[in-house]
């Protein structure tokens, strides 16, 4: 059964901070190499204006609109078996991870993030790791409880097998 | 059936040879800055009779011994240290023999417990009879095979040609080329210049004599390497030696493979040859780009051996393609690359300009034929995706080695009832996976559903 993301709010919030953060960042680095390549790039100069306009206008959009439909969209599913999520609008995507194959579970907090009740779970198998994104930190913690009881009742099953 | 082992004294030469090369290097950079030269003498002689006294007692100290159960190495000169290592732990045991070390009789040793660790395994310097003695008696397996009835495959002379010959390898010969152009400096921009504003005609010229050299050269290099291919089968085990001036011999469990793969290039689908890759955890993941198992061989010859040696990868249950309303989905890359391309194209010289759209023309013949030979079919165990154009890989994984399924669908593809998916697989260092485009979605769904059971 899929589980919906609680204190949504929150999550909106944090991630249009993050976003809008990364963004401005971006075009701060981006425009200082503008103008130090100032003479050399003279002659591509209408395309990178035109470039420059569209790429940040675009990530200013994405980055008010993307929080909002993260936050609808994220969601996550766990059964004995499996813990799979799901994510996206226009592109959805659909994670699934046998939980035999997890190998470690980490939750990853920071100070502004923690502020917003915010948690984001590293799911680490053996050949590489998942983002669980857009949880809140209680949220997390009660999955990482529920993923290690299931690997516990299905080792301790197996032995008495 | 206890042994001990202990470095060949190669070893300390090499450390030696080393300390002197360092302390020569510090030397020369004091004398550079004008450093007194008695006094800098007497420190850098100091220095070395040092590291010279620690690394001979290094390997004085440093032992091996097999039991019956494990290998242990000791070692440490003041805190001693020892790694227990029980043998059914162990994954795979390769020998390598460089050029010099064949000069000295010896052979490079690793043993492998396959996890990520660095210091999960142990490599060893011995005589080229006790490596063979010590991987004998780790992998737990019988004295040298010499019936040759054992002997799976090997490569004929004029398979390597062909393989030298059709194999590209594009990231040997970029760096090759990478190379000249850093020692030529501004003479290369200037040839490179000169040749641009000449004639399109001689820039493409150039570029195939290029081609040419660098082909020559990486063919050198894949034939040394893979001279004297054979694969031999001993118990549970493949045995893998080839190499002209630096011989490999590797070991692979059978029962920890946990996918094969099969590659073909466009040449190598026209000849009906192709790579056999194997994934087994330990197994190649040392300097090889992928731990190649079968560098070439023909199609109707290795299905008699895969029957043989991989009939539990063998998949019967019949093969689901894209159907043909997944065909867009497949150029969707190419025509935005061309989009740009045609909006740069009044901008970029014509000769940039040629060489993009040929690219691009390459990228979509390539989606045509990736979607001619996608394919996915798979049974309760084993999973087997077909996947690529030009350069074409067969996988076949075991269902119980996949770490994650991704499946991702876009508004069209949703309305299609289409998905593309994503299978990731067991492997250590390198990120193995497979993938499908345009499938129906109940695929994905069955696939998952089996997944269930692991």
């Amino acid at each position: 059964m899929f589980e919906q993301i609680k204190s949504r709010k929150n999550i909106v919030i944090y991630n249009l901070i993050t976003q809008f953060i990364g963004t401005t960042m971006a075009l701060v680095i981006v425009t200082i190499l503008l103008l130090i390549f100032k003479e050399k790039l003279q002659n591509y100069k209408n395309i990178i204006q035109i470039g420059y306009v569209l790429l940040f206008g675009y990530a200013y959009i994405e980055g008010l609109i993307s929080p909002f439909l993260n936050a609808m969209t994220w969601k996550y599913a766990i059964n004995e078996h499996q813990l799979q999520f799901t994510s996206g609008v226009y592109k959805k995507r659909t994670v699934v991870i046998p939980l035999n194959r997890i190998q470690h579970l980490t939750m990853i907090e920071n100070p502004i993030a923690n502020y917003f009740d915010v948690g984001r779970i590293q799911v680490v198998t053996t050949n590489g790791d998942h983002e669980l994104k857009n949880i809140s930190v209680a949220q997390g913690k009660e999955l990482i409880n529920q993923i290690s009881n299931l690997l516990f009742q299905k080792e301790v099953g197996n032995k008495f097998e | 059936m206890n042994r001990k082992f202990k470095n060949h004294y190669f070893v300390l030469i090499k450390d030696i040879f080393k300390a002197v090369k360092s302390v020569i290097y510090f030397g020369f950079l004091a004398f550079l800055f004008d450093l007194k030269a008695v006094a800098l003498l007497s420190i850098l002689c100091l220095l070395l009779l040092g590291s010279i006294t620690y690394m001979t007692l290094k390997w004085l100290l440093t032992t091996f011994e097999i039991t019956e159960d494990s290998l242990i190495a000791y070692s440490g000169i003041v805190i001693k240290k020892q790694n227990k290592i029980p043998l059914n732990a162990i994954q795979t045991v390769d020998l390598k023999e460089t050029f010099w070390q064949r000069l000295f009789k010896v052979n490079a040793i690793n043993i492998d417990t396959g996890t990520m660790q660095d210091a999960a395994g142990i490599n060893l310097l011995l005589t080229t009879e006790d490596a063979k003695i010590l991987q004998n008696l780790t992998l737990q397996i019988n004295e040298e095979v010499k019936d040759l009835k054992d002997e799976l495959y090997k490569l004929k002379h004029s398979d390597l040609m062909l393989y030298c010959v059709t194999n590209s390898n594009i990231i040997l010969m970029l760096g090759m080329f990478l190379s000249v152009s850093f020692l030529l400096g501004d003479s290369f921009s200037k040839i490179s210049d000169y040749v641009v504003k000449l004639s399109p005609v001689y820039f493409f010229l150039v570029l195939i004599v290029i081609y040419i050299i660098l082909k020559l050269l990486s063919m050198i290099k894949t034939f040394s390497s893979y001279k004297n291919y054979k694969m031999i089968k001993q118990d549970q085990m493949l045995k893998v030696t080839h190499g002209y001036f630096t011989k490999k011999s590797y070991s692979v469990h059978m029962d920890r493979i946990c996918c094969v793969k099969i590659k073909q290039n466009y040449f190598q689908q026209l000849l009906n040859v192709g790579s056999v890759v194997v994934v087994a955890m330990g197994y190649g993941d040392s300097e090889d780009i992928e731990p190649t198992l079968i560098p070439l061989i023909n199609m109707d010859e290795f299905a008699d051996l895969f029957d043989m040696i991989f009939s539990e990868f063998k998949v019967s249950n019949p093969v689901a393609k894209p159907p043909q309303k997944a065909y867009f989905s497949y150029f969707i890359m190419p025509l935005i690359m061309l989009g740009i391309l045609i909006l740069l194209t009044i901008k970029i010289p014509l000769t940039i300009a040629i060489t993009l759209y040929l690219i691009v023309m390459w990228l979509l013949i390539n989606a045509h034929l990736k979607f001619k030979e996608a394919s996915i079919s798979f049974n309760d165990e084993i999973v087997e995706v077909c996947f690529g154009g030009f350069n074409r890989t067969k996988t076949f994984v075991k269902f119980n080695r996949i770490d994650s399924l991704t499946y991702t669908s876009n508004f069209f593809q949703r309305r299609k009832k289409l998905l593309s998916f994503k299978l990731v697989y067991e492997s250590r260092g390198r990120v193995n996976k497979c993938k499908g485009l345009g499938f129906y979605q109940e695929i994905g769904q069955q696939v998952q559903d089996i997944l269930k059971n692991y």
